[in-house]
């Protein structure tokens, strides 16, 4: 499955049945919740970090590259080893602060 | 899918993201099967939640490939349609505003006998079972606990007797009794005569 252009995703986004942003800050809750149910801690921000690199498409290396931050910090972000002011500046701004 | 199998957390996003109105497609269509009626966006947007997570449960069984995740798990989505669907439950509040002043009495009658005398006069079926309940010798709680039972079987109750034994104040061993009682007397009054043959099949009695 190929990632669809930006312009396809700007439709879909637009489209009523999908409601986008508040779908996927549920999503990212659901996820959060089944991650702290599995053990993991800080699984809100695990989830945080998860949802910006899944809804933008990108695999763990692209992401981190992109976002400036090695591949290690992006996986321990993500495993919710770390707290929000645990992580660089760079993840840190992808999770909401208070989490 | 290749990465939700892979344990990429960040997969469900992606699969939410970029091919949920994919989804959504399966969704409505399990919804049209079901004869369900216009569906809430809020509503549909938790079915697409419930889908993606349903399909990042079995990811590890999708090959690159195969037909679409959505349409390879379509089993999956729509056991997640069907689940909501079964617990739909609507807020009453509002649904029975009246624009004026009229109230509505629940019958005519002020008590369910006479109700069941007027129906029995209006349909036959009624007046025999009536009849038959006469015979029976079933008094008035008598019956209509037997009624009242078969309706919550019906609805699908799994346990009438807990339910109805709370309204008529009795154990709920004692409903399941009179009604078993009830249902062999009023069985041997429609079985023994002819007249009641239209009523040999009564649901209330099986």
């Amino acid at each position: 499955m190929s990632t669809p252009s930006t312009t396809e995703l700007e439709c879909r986004r637009r489209h009523p049945s999908m409601r986008a942003g508040v779908s996927a800050r549920r999503l990212q809750t659901r996820v959060s919740e089944a991650l702290g149910r599995g053990g993991m801690a800080n699984a809100e921000v695990a989830a945080a970090v998860l949802a910006v690199r899944g809804q933008s498409g990108l695999g763990p290396a692209e992401f981190a590259s992109r976002l400036g931050v090695t591949v290690e910090d992006l996986a321990a972000a993500e495993a919710g080893e770390r707290g929000r002011d645990e992580l660089p500046g760079a993840l840190r701004r992808l999770v909401p602060a208070g989490v | 899918m290749t990465r939700l199998a892979s344990g990429d957390n960040a997969a469900i996003f992606t699969l939410h993201e970029y091919y949920g109105h994919r989804i959504v497609g399966v969704i409505r269509r399990q919804l049209q099967h079901l004869n369900y009626g216009p569906i809430d966006g809020e509503d549909l947007a938790t079915l697409v939640l419930d889908a993606c997570i349903a399909l990042s449960e079995v990811a590890g069984g999708w090959r690159p490939g195969a037909a679409q995740p959505w349409n390879w798990a379509a089993h999956r989505i729509a056991a997640v349609v069907n689940r909501w669907v079964g617990n739909y439950a609507s807020s009453l509040e509002g649904q029975h505003d009246v624009a004026d002043e009229t109230t509505y009495a629940p019958c005519v009658e002020p008590d369910l006998d006479q109700v069941f005398a007027r129906l029995a006069q209006d349909t036959p079926i009624v007046s025999l079972v009536r009849s038959a309940a006469r015979e029976a010798k079933l008094d008035e709680p008598a019956f209509f606990l037997l009624v009242d039972y078969r309706i919550h079987q019906d609805q699908g109750d799994p346990s009438p007797a807990h339910t109805l034994a709370a309204r008529h104040g009795l154990t709920p061993e004692a409903v399941r009794q009179r009604v078993s009682r009830g249902r062999k007397r009023l069985r041997d009054v429609i079985a023994s005569d002819e007249r009641y043959a239209p009523i040999a099949d009564l649901a209330l009695v099986a």
